[in-house]
């Protein structure tokens, strides 16, 4: 199993962390208010909501909101710093309303709402009741109040060292099923949601909407271009997703069962293994919905399905069952079960060719995963040894049919194509996961590396970041950085 | 903002030209391995071999070998030691007519399997109750006019004895009844697939099928008491006709047997493949 590393050390504050903070700043004097329903805190409407009138500090303090560095005003009560609420809100894009009951702020999205009062530590989050470590304040007419239940209140987010806030929280959560669309924002999917929540994200954090809720759209295959995504629902449906709106078509109306969606180069066509038993090979036109039998040669269940760019070669994994025998009376005694030779074997079809024949590339009993055909024409594909005595590896099969490792310092546990060369991810002897892009020459670039268990990979559209998920965890690596885009 | 330090990150001075989509699952460091052999219902075999191809490649080490040959055959491999799993149509923990519980053994669901009655598509009735499914099955009725048909000898197809599919619907639409062995106008198939192509190519045939099966012109489902074979009308309790899929094992499942196991029953593997292979999720039904 899978190493099972904490991921708990970010530095981001929950709403349950104390969000006062102390302050040093010149000093002045606090008062609680009321105030106006104006928008503004007005000093003719101050009443006193604490008898006493104190000294307190007054200062200002530097964040960085949404990437914008801000300055607050802030003064000291109590030993606790406390923030301008107009300023505050103002960053956040909140509204908020002044009444005799208090002070009702609403955050950009519609989504919050906070009332509270001066001089009262107990205020209202979205109905329920919550309470303050130090009440709201009133000092020079302007309110001031505990920053981080603010902000979360808000629906934000707060980290310190260094000082930055989110104006929206990250969601949190166990992602999967990653995905780039053209325009450069992360599709995935929620995995521990009761209901489907496919979310699409920008790569600044905190910047996020929800895709689509259609169960059947929890993965889907890409097309080269990453504008559209393709899927078959429960009825063998063959569904088209605009990647950018999220609207959906229906593609043709076969229903037959369809496995290993793959796009052709020029987005044209979405091949597929067809059938109740995986038997066939197909190809759906985009433009009419017509099917097209590629390869009918009654062998069952194929799977990994790959069409080179040219579309003249169709790469394929058959499982091989094992046989098993016994009488007409179905008696355990004669029973047997031969799976000497089960297993997959990748098989080659030269579409461009009528009439070719499916051809074996491969009859060894280790397991196979990830084929891939590079521009050579050449077979690449993931060994595995399930006896564990051997290291995963590269293999390749070269036009000639000769069969050669690619050399690497990991053991691969992942490998998939892109543009002419290959991105594989795979583990150090130190435990340490390290992604390579690899090209045709064999020329190896490292990507990333991390401690941690890397369970997928997304390159973009443009080729310049990744998207990886780490126990869960979504980030984004770009400009040497990398981001966490969910908690 | 770098939120991990202990990452390295070398800079994406554009990774690759990038001609074509790119994501995927990438098993991390893992060290689960071993051999998990599967046999038993052919019904069960595609969902099998699906799930072992996505459950390879979070543990790349572990090599699944499946092979089917009748539901019976899932739990006598297993008591032989011939096999990890019994893939079986029914809980074969348990007695149903014709098979003994194979003691010791337990079953896991991984599967609602519907079932369908099939008939040519020569044949003029659209439905048929379980009375004259008995009628049919049991050789009192052997002409289609006297369930309203045209004038023409029903020709019945049935699995054969072991199968799980026949377990089940004689359980489920017969209601217990017989299938009787008839001299003409009967026949006996070995898998899901032998049926299909049975009954679709022989006029005025009858026969029953899982669900996902019944795909292309030659045949056509038949109404069950006035009621669709629907995945809809199974999960809303009007179709009768249905069951569960079981992986059998030798008492409680174990390592990698386990492991696979597992992810046959996650929400993961349930709510996606399974359902796209045509099956239904066992949380459907709970």
């Amino acid at each position: 199993m899978k190493r099972v590393n904490n991921l708990t050390n970010s530095k981001w504050l929950s709403s349950a962390l104390a969000s006062a903070l102390l302050v040093t700043a010149a000093s002045g004097s606090v008062s609680a208010a009321s105030a106006s329903n104006s928008g503004k805190i007005s000093a003719n409407n101050v009443k006193p909501a604490v008898s006493a009138v104190s000294k307190v500090k007054e200062g200002t303090t530097a964040w960085t909101v949404n990437g914008t560095q801000v300055t607050f005003n802030t003064i000291d009560s109590s030993g606790y710093k406390l923030y301008s609420l107009t300023q505050v809100a103002d960053v956040l894009g909140a509204s908020f309303v002044h009444g005799a009951g208090g002070i009702e702020l609403n955050d950009s999205r519609g989504l919050h709402t906070i009332q509270l009062k001066t001089g009262s530590k107990n205020y209202q989050l979205d109905g329920s009741p919550f309470t303050f470590t130090v009440a709201p304040v009133v000092h020079k007419g302007k309110t001031y109040v505990e920053l981080t239940k603010l902000v979360n209140g808000l629906g934000g987010e707060l980290q310190v060292n260094p000082n930055t806030i989110l104006g929206s929280a990250r969601p949190i959560g166990e992602f999967d099923s990653l995905h780039w669309n053209s325009d450069g924002s992360i599709i995935a999917n929620k995995s521990d949601a009761e209901a489907t929540q496919i979310f699409k994200f920008n790569t600044d954090p905190g910047k996020y909407d929800l895709f689509t809720s259609n169960a059947g759209a929890t993965d889907f295959s890409v097309s080269a271009d990453h504008r559209w995504g393709a899927f078959n629902d429960e009825t063998g449906q063959l569904n088209l997703i605009d990647l950018t709106s999220g609207l959906m078509k229906k593609l043709g109306t076969d229903t037959t069962v369809k496995t290993d969606l793959i796009w052709s180069l020029d987005g044209k066509k979405i091949y597929f293994i067809q059938g109740d038993k995986q038997e066939k090979i197909s190809q759906i036109s985009v433009e009419t919905g017509v099917v097209t039998e590629v390869l009918a040669d009654k062998v069952d269940n194929k799977s990994e399905l790959r069409i080179s760019a040219d579309e003249k070669q169709a790469l394929y994994i058959v499982n091989v069952t094992g046989v098993a025998k016994n009488d007409a009376d179905s008696t355990e005694d004669s029973l047997t079960v031969d799976y000497s030779k089960a297993g997959e074997q990748l098989f080659k079809l030269e579409l461009g060719i009528k009439g070719a024949k499916p051809v074996a590339l491969t009859t060894t009993p280790d397991n196979k995963l990830y084929p891939e055909i590079l521009a050579d024409g050449s077979i690449v594909f993931l060994s595995a040894d399930p006896d564990g005595t051997a290291l995963n590896k590269l293999k390749l099969v070269k036009a000639d049919a000769t069969l050669s490792d690619i050399a690497l310092d990991i053991e691969v546990y992942w490998s998939a194509k892109v543009g002419s060369g290959l991105v594989v991810s795979g583990v150090a002897l130190d435990g340490s996961t390290h992604i390579y892009s690899i090209t045709a020459a064999g020329a190896k670039t490292e990507l990333y590396s991390t401690t941690k268990d890397v369970t997928e990979i997304a390159v973009s559209a443009d080729g310049s970041k990744l998207a990886i998920i780490i126990e869960g965890k979504i980030l984004v690596i770009q400009n040497a950085k990398a981001v966490q885009l969910t908690k | 903002m770098k939120v991990f330090k202990k990452f390295t990150v070398t800079a994406l001075t554009a990774v690759i030209a990038v001609t074509a989509s790119f994501a995927g699952v990438a098993a991390a460091a893992d060290s689960l391995k071993g051999k998990i052999t599967v046999n038993g219902s052919t019904a069960l075999l595609p969902l099998t071999l699906q799930a072992a191809k996505e459950f390879q490649k979070l543990h790349p080490k572990v090599k699944i070998a499946a092979s089917g040959k009748g539901s019976v055959t899932g739990p006598q491999a297993v008591k032989k030691g011939i096999a990890d799993i019994g893939a079986c149509d029914w809980d074969a923990s348990m007695d149903v007519p014709g098979f003994k519980a194979f003691e010791g053994q337990v079953a896991n669901k991984v599967a609602v399997i519907p079932f369908a009655t099939i008939v040519n598509k020569n044949v003029g009735v659209d439905n048929l109750t379980t009375e004259q499914l008995k009628g049919i099955y049991s050789g009192k009725i052997t002409n289609w006019k006297e369930v309203g048909g045209s004038d023409a000898d029903i020709v019945v197809i049935t699995r054969s004895f072991g199968s799980g599919t026949r377990v089940n619907y004689q359980a489920k639409a017969l209601a217990g009844g017989d299938i009787v062995k008839k001299e003409k106008n009967y026949k006996e198939t070995g898998s899901s697939g032998d049926m299909k192509t049975a009954v679709g190519t022989t006029p005025n045939a009858i026969g029953y099928i899982d669900l996902v099966y019944v795909t292309g012109g030659d045949i056509k489902a038949v109404k069950y008491n006035g009621v669709a074979a629907s995945t809809d009308n199974v999960i809303n309790g009007s179709y009768k006709i249905w069951a569960y899929g079981y992986y059998m094992t030798k008492g409680q499942p174990t390592g990698a047997t386990k492991e696979f196991i597992n992810y046959v029953q996650s929400k993961k593997f349930q709510q996606g493949s399974l359902k796209k292979l045509k099956f239904i999720p066992i949380s459907a039904m709970q």
